[in-house]
């Protein structure tokens, strides 16, 4: 079989959408994948046989992921909250993330680890989204207690959609907490070292950013080099998604290539030889992933990245389609839930259509022999960009209701412009560590093309028959 | 003396050129050169003129409900144009809260 790794993770992906269908019990599916589990080992020497039961088992497997995934354990906090009961309670556990400021209001996740309800003491886990009322100097990895009112998020008081949000990734609880002084920080220092290094890797990037830059090309380079859109304003987000270019704004197999280059280059003016430049490039690759938020996109590159280049390593030939199985299946292994989650089926399904249409169209159409170069360049750019809108452009209709027909004409523009940004971003980045005086150049250089990126959707989105919204059910 | 690879090469002259567009936009911010027009990012590109903006508009911003769009519009009309965005914070509903939101979406000339 040339490509074990597809079958395998459609297969496991099967399973899991079924098992979100289904309401069958999880007892009976792990019962099944047990029996097909002994007739795989019963089967081992028959060809055909043991191909089926075992294609059988990663199915039912799926579904086991996801149900096992989806049962609370009893100390759960979510099993806390009663429907019309006061669920005030005094929480202990830690910052498991990096906290957020907005509008009055700092934002966090909280692992929890003790609860107090009515002067009762239980011992809890899960995670709880808190929301303080006010600035709270807070990080990841605090010690911390606060006091408030724990509810469902998916309550309808609460806002449907970002009940929806919390519950895919895992956070079943929220709390609103009435002033910053409801909440104690006890200590400093829990949770992951190595991801509380990254933050604070962040952190700083996007202080020098906002350093050198103003607003709002600074905003768009912390999206571009570190997927941070907070500070990005919601109006620009629009007209890009309107333009189909909103993806430039998401770190994705483009950073992390450069992160590679930028690496490898260093290391080799270092004359390190080629092994060792590959496994000190694998460290920083994970924190560059952990530092832009580890999300589907950027652990899909992250995991490609590694196996290209440990294909370069052992001097094999990569062969895209089981790199990009890999990385599904093991971001499904981690949550089986990111295959219903919109970022992660528009980056595995873009990657894809790439793969799979833009080789064949250009051969179709000749495009190898165009000249000169730059048409050649430019009809390829269009190549590339049409490959991805045919793939993602139902998807983009179904979840968010928009036809962008501009997307494939905008991409040729846009995508260079961001390529130059995020190269700019990166090199302001090693300008204002290195040679500080240097810095101001690199920001004014990557202002220009933010201000041109700008012009240029503007345009792009007046233009007649740009884009449209579909009616919603 | 300047030995290096074709990779190197283009990695240092990428960021010579880049220092070097740096400098002349930073001359041309400095200078109120008419191309430094070009170089800025215009508010009404990234956000909504609060005196010139309509219902419809606003309310496509989701940054307010109905009700307040409509009482924003009828202080607008009744006032004159806000002079500056804080002025917004004195239509009858619109709080501290709110008027964080407002800032992300408008501006005032």
């Amino acid at each position: 079989m040339q490509h074990p790794l597809v079958l395998s993770a459609v297969l496991f992906s099967l399973g899991i959408a079924a098992g979100k269908i289904t309401a069958v019990p999880f007892t009976i599916i792990y019962g099944l994948a047990v029996l097909f589990l002994g007739l795989s080992v019963l089967s081992w020497r028959k060809g055909l046989r043991f191909k089926i039961f075992l294609s059988c088992l990663v199915f039912l497997l799926g579904a086991v992921w996801l149900k096992n995934q989806l049962i609370l354990p009893k100390a759960h906090i979510a099993r806390r909250i009663f429907y019309k009961a006061d669920n005030t309670c005094v929480l202990k556990g830690f910052v498991n993330n990096q906290p957020g400021y907005r509008m009055g209001r700092t934002s966090f996740v909280v692992t929890a680890q003790e609860a107090r309800f009515a002067r009762m003491n239980y011992r809890v886990c899960g995670s709880v989204y808190a929301c303080v009322k006010g600035g709270l100097g807070l990080s990841y990895g605090d010690r911390i207690i606060l006091e408030g009112k724990l509810f469902r998020p998916y309550q309808p008081r609460a806002a449907k959609r970002r009940g929806g949000f919390l519950a895919s990734r895992g956070i079943y609880a929220a709390m609103n907490v009435e002033d910053a002084c409801f909440v104690t920080v006890l200590a400093k220092g829990a949770g992951s070292p190595v991801y509380g290094l990254a933050l604070r890797m962040k952190d700083g990037v996007e202080s020098l950013i906002n350093k050198y830059a103003p607003q709002p090309a600074a905003a768009v380079l912390e999206a571009m080099m570190l997927g941070e859109k907070k500070d990005i304003p919601p109006l620009l987000y629009r007209s890009m998604m309107n333009t189909g270019t909103v993806h430039i704004l998401v770190v994705s197999g483009f950073n992390t290539s450069l992160v590679i280059f930028c690496v490898f280059l260093l290391l080799k003016l270092a004359r390190l030889p080629r092994l060792w430049r590959l496994f000190l490039a694998l460290p920083i690759l994970f924190l560059y992933c952990l530092m832009a938020g580890a999300s589907t996109p950027v652990v899909r590159a992250t995991v490609m990245s590694v196996v290209f280049m440990s294909a370069y390593a052992l001097k094999r030939e990569p062969d895209i389609y089981n790199s990009c199985a890999l990385a599904a299946l093991l971001i499904l292994l981690v949550d089986p839930r990111q295959l219903f989650d919109v970022g992660a089926q528009l980056s595995f399904v873009s990657v894809l259509s790439i793969v799979f249409f833009y080789p064949k169209i250009k051969t179709l159409l000749r495009l190898g022999a165009l000249k000169p170069a730059w048409i050649r360049f430019f009809s390829e750019g269009f190549l590339v960009s049409f490959s991805a809108w045919i793939g993602t452009a139902a998807l983009v209709a179904y979840y968010f209701k928009i036809v962008s027909p501009i997307a494939v004409i905008a991409n040729i523009f846009i995508v260079p412009l961001a390529t130059l940004i995020t190269l700019c971003g990166f090199s302001l980045l090693a300008a204002a560590l290195c040679l500080p005086a240097l810095a101001p150049a690199f920001a004014a250089s990557a202002q220009a093309l933010v201000a041109l990126l700008i012009k240029v959707n503007a345009a792009l989105s007046s233009l007649p028959g740009a884009y449209f919204y579909l009616p919603s059910p | 003396m300047l030995d290096l690879t074709p990779e190197e090469r283009k990695v240092i002259l990428f960021l010579l050129t880049v220092a070097v567009a740096g400098a002349g936009v930073k001359f041309a911010l400095k200078s109120r050169n008419p191309a430094a027009e070009f170089l800025q990012i215009d508010n009404a590109l990234i956000k909504l003129d609060l005196n010139s903006a309509g219902l419809a508009e606003i309310l496509r911003t989701k940054a307010l409900p109905r009700k307040l769009a409509e009482s924003v519009i009828a202080y607008r009309q009744g006032h004159g144009p806000f002079s500056a965005l804080e002025e917004v914070k004195g239509v009858k509903g619109i709080g501290k809260f709110r008027y964080e939101k407002i800032k992300e979406f408008f501006f005032v000339e």
